[in-house]
C-alpha cells in the first residue's frame, strides 16, 4: 500500500513536468493566434475587463497616473511592475529573444532601444495604431530616435529626455581668474578648442583639472554631430567619419594637455570630485542635477550653469514599447497615448522634474520661473528648454554601442595606461570589424 | 558453481511479476532527477553546439548556418580571446599556488596539540567563504580603489590605479579576492585529511629525531596527495571559470585594455554585453570546456608525479 501511494506520487510528478511544458506552450502560440481575430475583437473592450501588463523602471512618475487611468477606464486594469533599471533591461532582453514573459508594455532606454531596432519583428509599429496624430506633441529628434531609418517604423512613445548643459564650479573658476556669470561663461567656451585653452589656464591657475575624463567629452562632442556610426543603411562609418576622428582626437588631445581628472562617470572618486571640486566642469543631461544633489550635497552653491560648447546634445531619456507578444495592443496603445500626452508630462514635470519630451510645456510659467539653489539660483528650467530645442536629430543604429565602447575603450587607454593615441584608434577600428561579423 | 547461482538469481521481466514492478519504481524514483537533469543539463550542453554553428544574434538578421566559422574566427583571430585565456591562467597562478600553500600550512598550524581554542579558528578561517562572492567584491573593490583606498593608504602607494594602470597589478587585486575567500574553504578541507593521517607516523618521526618542518615535508604533504590533488581540480576548474570578481572589479569587458577578462566573462559578455552574439559565444563556451578539460587533467598528471617522488 505504501509502495503504490510512492509510485502514483512520483507519477503524479512526472504529469506536473508535462502539465508545465504544455502550458508554456500553450502561452506561447495563442498570440501569433491573436492579430487574426483583432477586427471582431475591436468592440470586446466595452464589456470585458483587459489586464495590461506595465513593466517600468523606478522613480519615472508614472505610477501614480496608472491609478488614475484604472479609475477613469473600469475595462482595463493594470498589472502594474517595478525593476531596477539594469535588471529590467536585462530581463527584457532576455525575454525578447526567450519569446515569453513579455510585458504588454515595456519601458526602454534610448541605448537598449537603438540595440531593439535590430529587430521590429519584436514590436508593435505604433503608426499602425494611429501614433501619426500625437508625434507632433513631441520634440522631432526624439521621434526621430524612436524611428526605425526610413521613418515608416515607430518604436515607442517619448518619455523624458535628456537634454544637455555645462556645469561649472564657480569657485575654480574664480581662483582661476576667470569670469563666473552663466553668460560670461557661454560667451568664454564657445568651441571645444576654446575648452581646451581655458582647461589649460584653470590646471595652470589652480592645478584642478577641467573635466571628469575624455571619454565624457568624446560623448558629448559626438552627439553633436549630425552622423556618427553608421548611416542609415548601417553601413559602418567608422573610418570615414571627419567628425568622429575630429572628436577623438580632441578628446585624446584634452587626456595629453592633462586636463582631465581620469575619472569615470559613478565612480566614488567621481562622485567626491562633484562634491569636493575635484574637477571645474562637468558635462550635465537636466536629470543629472538630481543626481549631483543626492550624491553631492556639500556641492551645492559651488555649481552654476551656462550652455554647452558648439551646440546642446542628448544624454539618456527613454520611451514606452508595445512588444509584439503583446494580446492587447489597441488598449496597450490607448494607454500610453493618454499617459504620455502633454497633460501628463506636464504633471510629471512638476510632480519629480523629469525633463518632458514635449515643448509644448516649455512655455509654462513652472518651466520658464524653475530655478534651483543648489546652482546658485540658476534659471535651469530656461537653460535646459532652450538646449532642448537646440538638438540635432541623429541616427544611431542598432550596433552604435558596440561600436561606441571600442572608441571608449581606446580613450580610457590613452587616459589611463598612457597608450598612444593613433595606435589605440586604429587597434579601435580593428577591434570594432572584429566585433561586429 | 558460484556462477551459476548468480545466473539463476538475475530477474527475470515478466509483466505484473514483482522483479517488473520493483524495477518500474526504481526508474519512477529516479526519474525526476533524470528529467530535470536532461532538460536543464544534458539537452543546454548539445543545443549550444548547435548554436555555435551559426552566425546567431538575439536581435537582427536571422541565424545563418555557418559550420566551423565561429570556431576559426576563435582560435585563429580573435586577440581578445587569447588575452582572456591568458588573464585567467595569470589569476588562476596567482591566485591558486599561494592559496593552497597557505590552507595547507594553516591547516598544519591549527592541527598542532599546543593551539587552543581550536573550534574558535576553525570558524573563523571558515568565515569568509559563506560570505557573499558580490559583497566581498564590492568591500575588496573599495579597498582597492585609487583615491580613497585603504591598500594604497597602508602600502604608500597613493594614485595608484589598480584597475587600469597594470595589468598585472589588476590581476594580484583579482587574485586577493579569489585566496581570502578560498583559503578557508581549502584549510578545512586540509584538516579533515590531516586527522585521517595515523599518530604513529610522527611519533616514529620524532623518535628518529625528525624537526617539525621535516614531519610536514615527508609525512604530512605525501599523505595527504589524494586531498591535495582533489583541492587543485576544484581550484582548477573554479579558477577557470572566473566570473563575479572581475564583473564587479572592473566592468563587464574586463576593463577598457581587458586587463581582467577571463574566459567566463568574454563568454557572457560576448552574448549579453553589447553584442548579443549568442553563436560566437557558444563557440566560446565549448572552446572553454576542452580547456579545462585539459588543464584538469594535466594538473591530475602532474600533481600525482610530483607527489610521488
Amino acid at each position: 500500500m505504501k509502495k503504490f501511494s510512492l509510485i502514483l506520487m512520483s507519477l503524479m510528478l512526472l504529469f506536473s513536468f508535462a502539465l508545465a511544458a504544455c502550458s508554456t506552450e500553450g502561452d506561447t502560440t495563442e498570440p501569433s493566434d491573436e492579430p487574426s481575430e483583432e477586427t471582431p475583437g475591436t468592440e470586446a473592450p466595452s464589456d470585458e475587463v483587459v489586464e495590461l501588463t506595465f513593466q517600468n523602471i523606478p522613480n519615472t512618475g508614472l505610477d501614480v497616473l496608472v491609478k488614475q487611468y484604472e479609475s477613469e477606464n473600469p475595462n482595463v486594469t493594470i498589472n502594474y511592475q517595478e525593476v531596477e533599471f539594469n535588471d529590467h533591461h536585462n530581463g527584457l532582453v532576455t525575454a525578447l529573444a526567450a519569446g515569453s514573459g513579455i510585458p504588454d508594455i515595456a519601458f526602454v532606454e534610448i541605448g537598449f532601444l537603438e540595440t531593439f531596432k535590430g529587430d521590429e519583428g519584436n514590436f508593435t509599429n505604433l503608426y499602425d495604431l494611429g501614433a501619426k496624430d500625437v508625434t507632433g506633441d513631441y520634440l522631432d529628434w526624439k521621434i526621430k530616435q524612436s524611428e526605425n531609418a526610413d521613418g515608416s517604423f515607430l518604436f515607442g512613445l517619448p518619455t523624458d529626455i535628456g537634454p544637455m548643459a555645462m556645469a561649472y564650479r564657480t569657485d575654480i573658476f574664480e581662483a582661476a581668474g576667470l569670469p563666473t556669470e552663466p553668460d560670461e561663461v557661454s560667451a568664454l567656451i564657445t568651441n571645444w578648442d576654446e575648452f581646451l585653452e581655458v582647461g589649460k589656464t584653470v590646471a595652470e591657475k589652480t592645478g584642478k583639472p577641467m573635466t571628469d575624463s575624455g571619454g565624457t567629452i568624446y560623448d558629448t562632442m559626438v552627439g553633436q554631430l549630425t552622423e556618427v556610426y553608421f548611416d542609415e543603411n548601417n553601413e559602418l562609418l567608422l573610418e570615414s567619419n571627419a567628425g568622429v576622428k575630429e572628436a577623438y582626437d580632441r578628446a585624446t588631445a584634452m587626456v595629453e594637455a592633462g586636463i582631465t581628472a581620469k575619472v569615470g562617470q559613478w565612480s566614488p572618486e567621481w562622485n567626491a570630485g562633484i562634491n569636493d571640486g575635484g574637477f571645474a566642469t562637468l558635462m550635465a543631461p537636466a536629470w543629472m542635477m538630481n543626481y549631483m544633489k543626492s550624491t553631492a550635497p556639500d556641492g551645492s552653491g559651488n555649481w552654476n550653469i551656462a550652455q554647452m560648447p558648439v551646440a546642446s546634445g542628448n544624454w539618456g531619456g527613454s520611451f514606452l514599447t508595445i512588444p509584439a507578444a503583446s494580446e492587447h495592443p489597441e488598449e496597450a496603445y490607448a494607454f500610453i497615448e493618454w499617459l504620455l500626452s502633454v497633460d501628463n508630462q506636464y504633471e510629471i514635470f512638476k510632480e519629480t522634474g523629469n525633463f518632458p519630451s514635449t515643448p509644448g510645456i516649455y512655455d509654462k510659467p513652472e518651466m520658464q520661473d524653475w530655478t534651483d539653489e543648489y546652482f546658485q539660483g540658476a534659471p535651469v528650467g530656461k537653460i535646459y528648454a532652450e538646449a532642448a530645442l537646440k538638438v540635432v536629430p541623429v541616427y544611431f543604429g542598432p550596433n552604435h554601442t558596440t561600436v561606441n565602447t571600442a572608441v571608449k575603450d581606446a580613450i580610457n587607454n590613452v587616459e589611463n595606461n598612457d597608450a598612444d593615441a593613433q595606435a589605440e584608434w586604429d587597434a579601435a577600428i580593428e577591434r570594432v570589424s572584429r566585433e561586429l561579423r | 558453481m558460484a556462477m551459476s547461482a548468480k545466473s539463476d538469481k538475475k530477474p527475470r521481466f515478466k509483466y505484473g511479476s514483482q522483479a517488473s514492478k520493483d524495477a518500474l519504481s526504481g526508474y519512477l524514483y529516479v526519474a525526476p532527477f533524470f528529467i530535470l537533469f536532461l532538460t536543464f543539463g544534458i539537452f543546454p550542453i548539445f543545443y549550444n553546439l548547435y548554436i555555435s554553428l551559426f552566425s546567431w544574434k538575439l536581435f537582427g538578421a536571422e541565424p545563418e548556418f555557418i559550420g566551423l566559422q565561429n570556431y576559426i574566427w576563435l582560435l585563429t583571430d580573435d586577440p581578445t580571446f587569447i588575452k582572456s585565456v591568458v588573464n585567467t591562467f595569470s589569476i588562476w597562478i596567482i591566485s591558486t599556488i599561494p592559496q593552497l600553500f597557505i590552507a595547507l600550512v594553516l591547516a598544519y598550524v591549527l592541527n598542532q596539540g599546543f593551539v587552543k581554542m581550536k573550534d574558535m579558528f576553525r570558524m573563523a578561517i571558515f568565515m569568509p567563504f559563506i560570505t557573499s562572492i558580490l559583497a566581498v567584491t564590492i568591500i575588496f573593490n573599495s579597498l582597492f580603489s585609487r583615491d580613497f583606498g585603504l591598500i594604497n593608504f597602508i602600502l604608500g602607494t597613493e594614485g595608484l590605479d589598480w584597475e587600469n594602470n597594470n595589468r598585472f597589478l589588476t590581476h594580484v587585486a583579482i587574485a586577493t579576492m579569489v585566496n581570502w575567500r578560498w583559503i578557508g574553504y581549502n584549510t578545512i578541507i586540509y584538516m579533515a585529511g590531516l586527522q585521517t593521517i595515523g599518530k604513529d607516523l610522527y611519533e616514529a618521526a620524532t623518535i628518529d629525531g625528525a624537526n617539525k618542518i621535516q614531519q610536514f615535508f615527508y609525512i604530512t604533504i605525501p599523505q595527504l596527495r589524494p586531498i591535495i590533488l582533489f583541492t587543485i581540480i576544484m581550484s582548477s576548474i573554479g579558477g577557470m571559470s572566473l566570473f563575479i570578481e572581475p564583473l564587479v572589479f572592473l566592468d563587464i569587458r574586463g576593463g577598457s585594455a581587458n586587463q581582467g577578462l577571463t574566459m567566463f566573462l568574454y563568454l557572457y559578455e560576448t552574448a549579453f554585453g553589447t553584442k548579443y552574439n549568442v553563436g560566437y559565444s557558444a563557440a566560446i563556451s565549448w572552446v572553454m570546456f576542452v580547456i579545462v578539460v585539459l588543464f584538469a587533467l594535466l594538473n591530475w598528471f602532474v600533481t600525482t608525479k610530483v607527489i610521488k617522488d
